[in-house]
């Protein structure tokens, strides 16, 4: 029952990873060619080994993990498109259905965060020696709590994806679409200078947008989705729940969808 | 009545589209090693029926029982269903979706895949979005017939098949049924329902108008034919009588589809003196066309040219 869903992800995998060859290989060409002098941080001590923590790494990694998640997030949605009648006679329940197929592109999407974080490390180390620079990869903040929230929030983006479209037939593009225009949209609304109520709405608004708790900043130069940082286990909870429910109401959904 | 030992059991089912009733309390049973045709004019409700009684659509009402049970999912690894459009993945090979088969049914019968293949001659290498239409209605039908089912439920299967094939698909089911599976399936070709069921069932606006043994049927059926040299006129106490269960009036054509009788009904016909009077026996295309009455028999006459 695995096999579909193994080709559709494998398919994704190897486009995703050519992209990001491709996206990798250009700075580093220009790179190469420009002989960069990036020059020292500011405050560092001239000629010091400039230190670059992974775990940031691995927030730009699950950004770009998140287009991944926007792509596989339609899989159930796809299905209401005239493919039920294969996909709903088969000797299994919808649930365990829907279960297989959540699960297969969940673990697409950490493949596809593995590839991006490896990406970005190599093009990382190859520029700062390009530029003559040393540099030294340390676990940088919260390592461990920080990693396991660069991973959950993908997974989060693609069970919001899948929990909003899986009832829909045809209508996933549109999901997709919006997905982040919304979502940048109720993030820079939250941090707008909006008056007490309004602001309080989109605080509520905010609780089921992943974006929110993607939230990183270092005591370096890192910002990744520059809103005001929650506390990063409230963070990594509030995307683990998001998880589980946007797995339970995707679910729920496509279970009731009729042929 | 419930028949517990019918391979399918459908009872009062009911499913409702608004103020729409595609399926409207129909209930009929199949026996083990039957062939079962539905028929119907288009949007009669066969297809919603087939969604019903295999859960891709939640009736209102009634209940569907395959060998006594109720359905279930694991039920789905004896049951083979081919819809009237095709549920394939255009970005699949046609042996991608053998694959698929194989790894979801058991009783996946790979030497008898290939044989299905090679009957059909579709190329399995190539995509579903390059294969015509009637070779995606052989690879459904051969993942259909690949698992050895018990049970066939099969929409419009011959749909978009060259005569050759269409031969196959029904020495399939004949094949199938011999070796005492139950199918199931519609079509709107009935000289192929003619050749292949055993029983059929006629639905109409949601409802079954008809339903039996086909010999039964075709043995009681008669239909008289008048011609007249003026337009059919109206017989008084024809579409009355008992034996009658339907008069039409094409032009100067008079055809009274009767059960039982018929010589009466011929006297009674004839003494409005029409140029010739004709008692036929009824093919199942006249008992379908009786059965789903004046509207749907006047636009079939008119496709035809005739009245």
């Amino acid at each position: 029952m695995y096999y579909k869903e193994y080709l559709r992800t494998r398919s994704a995998l190897i486009v995703f990873t050519i992209v990001g060859l491709i996206l990798t290989a250009i700075p580093l060409v220009i790179a190469a060619g420009a002989h960069l002098d990036m020059g020292d941080p500011p405050g560092a001590k001239p000629g010091a080994v400039h230190e670059l923590p992974w775990v940031a790494l691995l927030g730009v990694a699950s950004l770009v993990a998140s287009v991944m998640a926007t792509v596989l997030g339609s899989s159930l949605s796809q299905e209401n498109d005239g493919h039920l009648e294969l996909a709903c006679t088969k000797p299994y329940s919808r649930t365990k259905y829907a279960a297989t197929t959540m699960a297969i592109d969940m673990a697409a999407i950490v493949a596809s965060m593995l590839i991006a974080f490896v990406l970005i490390e190599i093009a990382g180390y190859l520029i700062h020696v390009f530029s003559h620079r040393d540099v030294r990869f340390i676990a940088g903040p919260d390592a461990t709590v920080n990693a396991i929230r660069f991973t959950l929030f993908p997974l989060a983006w693609y069970a919001v994806i899948a929990a909003l479209s899986a009832g829909t037939r045809g209508k996933a593009g549109v999901v997709q679409g919006l997905i982040w225009p919304v979502t940048l949209g109720l993030a820079g609304a939250r941090e707008a200078p909006f008056g007490s109520v309004w602001h309080n709405i989109f605080v509520v608004l905010n609780t089921v947008n992943p974006l929110i708790y993607a939230s990183y900043q270092d005591p370096g130069d890192i910002t990744i989705v520059g809103v005001s940082p929650l506390h990063v286990v409230t963070s990594a909870v509030m995307l683990a729940v998001l998880v589980v429910a946007g797995w339970v109401v995707a679910t729920i959904q496509w279970r009731r969808v009729e042929a | 009545m419930m028949d517990t030992n019918a391979a399918i059991s459908v009872n009062n089912l009911r499913k409702y589209y608004g103020a729409t009733r595609a399926v409207d309390d129909i209930s009929f049973q199949i026996g083990k090693g039957s062939i079962f045709g539905l028929l119907g004019t288009n949007g009669a409700g066969k297809t919603t029926t087939f969604k019903c009684m295999l859960g891709l659509a939640f009736p209102q009402g009634g209940e569907v029982r395959f060998d006594g049970e109720l359905l279930r999912p694991e039920l789905f690894e004896r049951i083979s269903y081919v819809p009237e459009r095709s549920a394939l993945y255009d970005w699949m090979t046609g042996r991608d979706h053998l694959e698929l088969t194989r790894r979801s049914f058991r009783r996946y019968d790979t030497a008898r895949a290939q044989a299905l293949v090679d009957l059909f001659g579709f190329d399995v290498r190539k995509k579903v979005k390059q294969l015509s239409k009637g070779q995606q209605s052989a690879l459904a039908l051969t993942m259909a017939f690949a698992i050895r089912p018990d049970v066939f439920v099969l929409d419009e299967p011959s749909s978009g098949l060259d005569p050759v094939h269409q031969r196959h698909v029904l020495d399939l089911m004949i094949d199938a049924a011999a070796r005492g599976a139950t199918v199931l399936f519609s079509s709107h070709q009935i000289g192929q329902v003619e050749r292949a069921a055993d029983h059929v069932a006629i639905m109409h606006k949601g409802k079954v108008v008809l339903a039996g043994d086909v010999e039964e049927l075709r043995a009681g059926e008669k239909v008289v034919e008048a011609t007249f040299d003026r337009d059919a006129p109206e017989i008084s106490g024809l579409a009355g009588d008992p034996h009658v269960r339907h008069v039409m009036r094409q032009g100067r054509i008079l055809r009274a589809y009767i059960r039982n009788g018929g010589d009466g009904i011929a006297n009674l016909i004839g003494s409005a003196k029409p140029a010739s009077l004709r008692v036929l026996n009824q093919n199942l295309e006249d008992i379908f066309l009786a059965a789903v009455g004046d509207e749907s028999a006047a636009a079939l006459s008119a496709a035809r040219g005739e009245g």
